[in-house]
């Protein structure tokens, strides 16, 4: 029988104007009508560019070849470039990442009228439509809320309505919960989930956290630098990274992404070919019947020493309106040379703690005590960009704004050079930072604050939208950082990096700090706010947080 | 029952309209006064205090110019109440000045109490239906303004965090670092209207002639206020529009009303600026009793 297709590429590449390489190189393949197809691979190996092939409008000017079709219910193959607007427009929805930018209008309703808004469609068949899309969906509590009053999550669904209002029969996804909380991340995917299922339009997504995205997809599509390096079910895809790994000699740029129970899997399985777990659910089931048991509780000891203080909030409460306390009567301490990283839910208080540690916000009772300079990296970078290039950004921190002393020029042009080969950014000194990647942004902005000479780091959610190797770079200049002796603590949704890299951890809700302490006790005494590999191999293996702890316990174990 | 600025836009507007238009039909003293002091009842009922406040604050300009300078450089009329430079100040020319401060004074009244019944929404559908463009420029504006604060705090935040913050600096520092912060704004904000543009274009932005949504319905009791409102307000405005509220200031002032065509259409006006206020008096009654 053959292949029931909506979208059909074949031999598509593509070339940016004035580029060396193609960002898109040969791509052949169908997406199925109803499909849920996820598209994965490391940032910058052109998903984007693949995903703007799939609307007319989003096309970008280059120099392409191939062709782009879409296939209709009736069986019409129309050429993507082809597409009368209207149909376009009506038929191929596009979802982007920017929560902020994508919103139109200032009041919910209408913005989900926007799109039938332009399509000329009456007042009322508006309202029915926006009416039906916003219980269908399940967001008529803000109905007619302003968009500036709801959360980031709220938004992005909101732009999600406002596209599935015109009733698409493709909706494309481009990193569509970047952005977003481990929280409302999972709340739009199960709402694309239910999109899928329940009105079987077909779901083009790529991401880059792509263990949260896995067990929603039924093909992945990995790629590499502008190739397609296959398409496959996502428990099928053992044989593609073992093959590959054979090929090249290191793993697959997406490994790092993928779900903590299909990493174990391809590390430790013996076959590989059939049956990758990507879920807690799966993964524990497959170390159950497949996995080593060690009960020998082989307690890693975590030292003990007598630690030096270099921050210290103590009964600190903070409010920003009357009678609605965001921080209650809260005691942290932070030990010298430490990285703790305090995680929480989304209004727990956890960047205005932030703030307060960083002077930024004055609490209205309690002290915070710090040892030495406090900086504060923001969470979004542009927010300290004002100038035209990397190097100049950086000799900004030392424009005198009459509170500290001024440097002579000599200093400034050696420091700001220091910096920039410290953290690798000499390549991109001329170049305007709003044009930096977003690893490369953060490290600059990283830079401009260490320019202030701080022992102590505070940083607002920096693994954000960041990909695995990004995340690792960043790791190690936060290393580097602590070995020279600074102090960092982080605010993060991320515990997979805090399990790998943090020194402690604190759990924060409600205002509070409920419990504080090393990481690896931290990780293994919480039962549901813990990592994947914890509670996946809890009770099988002893005392996993990550995957690596778990690969060595299954490899060095009883395992044969 | 509902109150006055519940109503279905479209039944605001017109009350609206009608009313500027019988306030400025005439220089007349009778509909200026009763366009004046009801504008304030209604205007007091609805804010209180800051009503009075507001409306003072332009009042006292425009009467001292009206009262006291015009009359300096302008002679009609034969009743001089005394020489300046040898050129009469006459009476004629301060009561006519005054009816005229009054009327203007009773539009800005109107307009500020317009302002509680057309709130952004409701002028986004009035406008909407016949510039859907201007409509959406005003919506996305609204929603830019906020998007724009929101940044700017952050900016400040991360400023602060490089140690800079306003409290400890000079003035001449502190407007530098303001201007930088509006720099950073602007800036993320253009970049950002890429993918706004994107957006909208994605959702078939100009394709078609657009049309422009809204949640207001018109309901029975709207077609019954619009018809009370044409009942009071068409006696009136074929008077007034007709000229029938004209009177004369010089040489000699003659304001008598002439005959029960001006008293009938001026009884009407009266009730006519009083329905926002007996509607939601009646409102908040029913209100408190229900509860």
């Amino acid at each position: 029988m053959k292949e029931d297709s909506i979208l059909e590429f074949h031999q598509v590449s593509f070339r940016y104007p004035g580029a060396e390489k193609d960002a898109l190189c040969d791509l052949s393949f169908s997406v199925r009508r109803s499909e849920f197809l996820v598209v994965a691979g490391e940032s910058g190996c052109g998903k984007s560019t693949l995903l703007s092939h799939m609307k007319k409008n989003h096309i970008p000017f280059g120099k392409g070849s191939g062709s782009m079709t879409y296939i209709s219910g009736w069986g019409d193959r129309i050429e993507i470039e082809e597409m009368e607007d209207l149909e376009s427009v009506s038929k191929i929805g596009f979802v982007g990442q920017d929560t902020d930018g994508q919103v139109v209008s200032d009041k919910v309703w209408h913005e989900l009228s926007f799109g039938l808004e332009n399509l000329g469609t009456p007042n009322d068949v508006m309202r029915r439509r926006t009416a039906e899309i916003a219980e269908f969906l399940g967001i008529k509590e803000i109905y007619e809320k302003n968009v500036s009053e709801i959360s980031g999550g709220e938004r992005q669904l909101v732009v999600l309505a406002s596209v599935m209002a015109m009733n698409p029969e493709i909706l494309i996804l481009d990193e569509p919960i970047n952005q977003l909380s481990p929280r409302a991340a999972r709340e739009f995917m199960n709402v694309l989930r239910q999109i899928n299922r329940e009105l079987s339009t077909t779901i083009i997504l790529s991401e880059q956290r792509l263990s949260s995205v896995f067990p929603y997809a039924d093909r992945v599509l990995v790629m590499e630098a502008g190739r397609m390096i296959d398409i496959l079910p996502p428990s099928q895809l053992g044989g593609l990274f073992e093959t590959y790994k054979k090929e090249h000699g290191k793993n697959l740029a997406i490994f790092g992404a993928i779900p903590a129970a299909s990493r174990i899997f391809l590390e430790t399985a013996k076959n590989k070919e059939e049956g990758m777990p990507v879920s807690v659910r799966e993964g524990r089931s497959w170390l159950q019947k497949e996995g080593p048991r060690i009960f020998a509780q082989q307690k890693k000891q975590e030292e003990v020493k007598k630690e030096r203080l270099a921050l210290e909030a103590r009964e600190l409460s903070f409010s920003y309106e009357k009678d609605v306390k965001v921080l209650k009567k809260l005691n942290l301490k932070v030990y010298e040379k430490s990285f703790l990283a305090i995680m929480g839910g989304n209004g727990s208080g956890k960047t205005t703690l932030l703030k307060c540690l960083a002077g930024i916000l004055k609490p209205k009772v309690g002290k915070v005590k710090a040892v030495g300079n406090v900086a504060y990296l923001p969470q979004n970078p542009r927010s300290l960009f004002t100038e035209i290039n990397a190097e100049e950004e950086l000799a900004e921190v030392f424009v005198s704004y009459g509170t500290g002393e001024s440097l002579k020029q000599e200093e400034i042009i050696k420091r700001v050079n220091q910096m920039l080969s410290d953290l690798e950014l000499e390549d991109c000194r001329k170049q305007h930072p709003y044009d930096l990647s977003g690893g490369q942004a953060q490290r600059l902005a990283l830079g401009k604050i260490l320019l202030t000479d701080p022992n102590i780091l505070l940083l607002d959610e920096p693994t954000k939208g960041l990909d695995a190797a990004r995340k690792k770079t960043l790791a190690e200049l936060l290393g580097r950082l602590q070995a020279q002796g600074k102090t960092i603590v982080m605010v993060s949704h991320d515990m997979e990096f805090a399990a790998e890299y943090a020194s402690h951890c604190a759990f924060m809700f409600q205002g509070d700090i409920v419990t504080a302490a090393k990481k690896r006790s931290f990780f293994l005494e919480n039962l549901f706010f813990t990592t994947e590999t914890a509670i996946m191999t809890k009770g099988i293996l002893p005392d996993c947080i990550t995957v690596e702890d778990a690969v060595s316990a299954i490899l060095g174990g009883a395992y044969e | 029952m509902q109150k006055f600025k519940d109503y279905h836009p479209v039944v605001n507007f017109i009350y609206i309209l009608i009313a500027l238009i019988l306030s400025m039909c005439a220089i007349n003293p009778y509909t200026a006064g009763l366009s004046l002091s009801l504008a304030l009842v209604y205007g007091g009922y609805l804010y209180r205090g800051k009503f009075f406040k507001g409306m003072a604050v332009l009042a006292i300009p425009i009467l001292v110019s009206s009262l006291l300078i015009i009359p300096l450089f302008s002679h009609n009329g034969v009743t001089a109440l005394f020489y300046i430079n040898d050129l009469p100040v006459t009476l004629e020319m301060i009561f006519f000045d005054g009816v005229t401060a009054c009327m203007v004074l009773g539009v800005i009244a109107w307009f500020y109490v317009a302002s509680s019944m057309i709130d952004t929404e409701k002028f986004l559908y009035l406008f909407g239906r016949i510039l859907p463009t201007v409509a959406l420029v005003l919506s996305m504006a609204l929603r830019m303004l906020p998007l724009f604060v929101k940044r700017y705090k952050e900016v400040g935040d991360a400023q602060k965090g490089l140690g800079r913050d306003p409290k400890d600096m000079s003035l001449w520092a502190r407007s530098r670092l303001a201007v930088k912060k509006l720099s950073i704004v602007v800036s993320w904000s253009l970049e950002n209207s890429m993918n706004t543009t994107i957006s909208m274009e994605s959702r078939g932005y100009g394709l078609k002639k657009r049309t422009s949504a809204h949640l207001f319905k018109f309901g029975r009791s709207d077609g019954r206020m619009g018809l009370i409102l044409a009942v009071l307000g068409a006696y009136p405005l074929v008077v007034g529009l007709g000229g029938g509220f004209q009177v004369q200031y010089f040489p000699e002032i003659h304001v008598k009303l002439e005959g029960e065509r001006q008293l009938l259409a001026l009884i009407l006006m009266g009730f006519f600026f009083l329905v926002p206020m007996i509607v939601d008096v009646i409102a908040e009654e029913k209100e408190r009793r229900a509860s």
